[in-house]
Parts: C-alpha cells; structure tokens; sequence
C-alpha cells in the first residue's frame, strides 16, 4: 500500500482493529497527511455507535416477547372476526332501537300477527334509505373532488344534477339545496 | 465473534425454559429460547420492532415447530433459525422499502423527542438529529448490504458465520460489509453529523 493512496476499505477494517499489523502503520502514515480519511474513519466510528443506538431503541421494543404456538396471522384474523362481530352487533342494535321507536300502533295491538312482516318491511325501507344516503354521499365526494381537477368543474355539475335528480331526499341534496340558495 | 457470542450457539436451556415456549418439540424449543436474544437483535437491527417485529419471531417459532427442518446437528437447527430470521426480516424490510415509511418515520421522531434524557437541549438536539439521519440511513441502505451489517455489527458473527446463514462467500460478506459502513458515514457526513 501507497502512503499517498486513499484505500477507504482499509479504513473500515481499521476502525473494526482487523488490519493486518504490516499495513497498519502505513495506512496511519496515511493518516497523518490525509484530512479526508481523518473525517471519514472518525465518521465510520460516529455511524456504527448512532447505529447501534438505533438497533438497541429497537430492540427494546421486543423486550416482552415470548414465543407461543400461534402464528402472528391467526392473531390477526382473530382481531378481525372481532371487529366484524362488533360492527354486525352495533348495526342489529341499531336496527333493533330504530324499529322498536318507529313501528306503527297497530303492531302493538296484534304483535303475534304482524310483528314479523313489518319488521321485515321496515328493515328494507331502513337498508334502502341507507343504500341512497351512502351513494348520494359517495357521488357528492366524487364530484367535489373532480371539481378540484383542472376542468373539473364541469363534470362535477354534472354530478351535483345527478344527485339532484336521483337522491332528492338525501342529506346530500339538502346541502347542495343549501349551498345554491346560499349562492 | 466474541465467546460469550460463540456459547449462545451451544447453551443448553433448561426443560422448563424450553416447555415454556410451546410445550412440544423440546429440541426446537430449546433451540429458539437459546438463540432468542440473537434472533431479537437480527430483528430489531432490521427495523422492525413492537407487533411487526413480534410478528416475525412468533412466525419463525411457529415455522420451526410446523415443519422443522431436517438438521443434523442442534448448532445448524441455530443456523436456521437466524437464516430463516433473517430473510423474513429482510422481506418485510424490502416491502416496507417499497411502500416507503414516511409516516412511520414521523411517528418515531415524536417518539424520541418525547424520550429523550439528555440533560442540555442542543445537545438532546443534536443527539436526536443524528439518530434520525441513522434511521433514514439504514432505511435507505440495500437489503444487500444491510444482512451482513446487522448480523456482523449486532448479531455479533463472523464473516464466516455470515456466510453460512446468507449462503455468501466470506470475501463478499466482508466487501459487503465494507460498502455497508462506507455508505453509513457517507450519509452522516453529508447531512453534517459531527462525529
């Protein structure tokens, strides 16, 4: 090895004390009249020890680990099944509290006789009028996000008419209604 | 490789360490309870840590206890499981590349800020300055490179050792490993981290 020539990865094997002892002193030769690889051994020993801080903050992380005999995956679908069962419990209840507050009068006077068709009959009304609020909502978003485009504008008129047209009763409608007259 | 490092491979675990992780294939337990603090420093010199890095280990063991490999000896049962470790991690560290880690990024910062115990706040500063640019280093340094860093710099093995588990030669695990510390004070230099 040259005293004049930058050699970087014998500067690696420096910092780690791997060297072999016959290049060590001409590398600090080197060393001695060459700032750059100065910075860079000083470098190579600043990043191994931030690296080391960064790989210990991360393993702390996995302090309380403790290995079972599930696979991480069953965990997962477990926590989905859950959610899932969740939501389906909220929307029966949902249903159940709408239903008990908005059934007809008569049904209490004959429960045995007609509870079971108009349950069915409300819960349809109940799943259509959340179908066209959603897709009311679903095309305003669409329209409003098309009307950010360049020449957007246009199109999304053409939706709001639309939702005008097909949803009247929607809270989307109400709010373009709301925002024409505020025009 | 250290000695201390070396018996890891070899430590016996007691019945009771070993049942304590699953309860069945006593060798395979004990064999992962053994490597666990390696298998934990692969992981988390990856990146990965909390549920994602759990998620790894837990699937590992699992992997060993479904279709334990046909291994002769109880130090190459070792060796796969670093191996096997070790290209999970690397997965997941090339999907993450992929959908790039941006917010997570964000989330860690504020993490440190809120963590950090230095007494000046320059100093606090500059400290967590150079661990971010640390983390986006190694973030953005080649699944290639940062295998046999992770395993030389914190998992503690030898070229030889790296080779074995990455089914690399020694000479391209050391040039590797070269290339890997070269780009890490590269980067810090440039973002003017002092040294």
């Amino acid at each position: 090895m040259s005293t004049n020539t930058c050699r970087p990865e014998l500067l690696v094997d420096y910092a780690d004390g791997e060297l072999p002892s016959d290049q060590v002193n001409l590398l600090e030769k080197h060393l001695a009249t060459c700032e750059g690889c100065r910075s860079t051994l000083a470098a190579l020993h600043r990043s191994l020890e931030l690296a080391r801080q960064v790989w210990e903050q991360n393993e702390a992380g996995l302090a309380n680990f403790a290995p079972t005999r599930r696979t991480a995956g069953v965990r997962l679908r477990g926590a989905r099944i859950g959610a899932v069962a969740a939501a389906m419990l909220l929307l029966i209840t949902s249903s159940l509290v709408w239903m008990s507050e908005s059934l007809p009068p008569a049904t209490n006077l004959h429960p045995a006789a007609s509870e079971t068709p108009a349950d069915e009959t409300v819960v349809a009304e109940f799943r259509e009028q959340m179908e066209r609020q959603a897709a009311a909502a679903r095309l305003l978003a669409a329209a409003r996000i098309l009307a950010r485009q360049p020449g957007g504008e246009k199109y999304a008129q053409q939706r709001y008419e639309d939702i005008l047209s097909a949803y009247p009763e929607t809270t989307a409608a109400q709010e373009l209604i709301e925002r024409k007259n505020r025009l | 490789m250290s000695k201390a490092a070396d018996a890891e491979w070899t430590r016996v675990v007691s019945p009771e360490e070993a049942a304590g992780a699953g309860g069945c294939h006593p060798d395979i337990a004990r064999s992962f309870q053994a490597m666990l603090p390696r298998l934990k420093r692969v992981v988390a010199g990856m990146g990965l840590t909390g549920p994602g890095g759990e998620d790894i280990l837990q699937n590992v063991f699992v992997e060993a206890l479904q279709k334990p490999p046909r291994l002769n000896a109880d130090g190459q049962l070792r060796g796969w499981l670093v191996r096997v470790t070790t290209n999970r991690c690397l997965l997941e560290f090339r999907q993450r590349k992929r959908f790039g880690t941006a917010v997570e990024r964000m989330t860690r910062d504020s993490d440190q800020s809120s963590t950090g115990n230095l007494s000046g706040e320059s100093d606090a500063a500059a400290r967590t300055e150079g661990l971010r640019v640390m983390r986006d280093a190694l973030d953005e340094l080649e699944p290639a490179l940062l295998g046999p860093l992770v395993l030389r710099y914190y998992a503690d093995m030898n070229a030889t050792r790296i080779g074995e588990v990455l089914n690399l030669r020694p000479g391209t695990v050391r040039s590797r490993l070269h290339d890997a510390r070269l780009f890490l004070a590269r980067r810090l230099r440039e973002k003017g981290i002092e040294p």
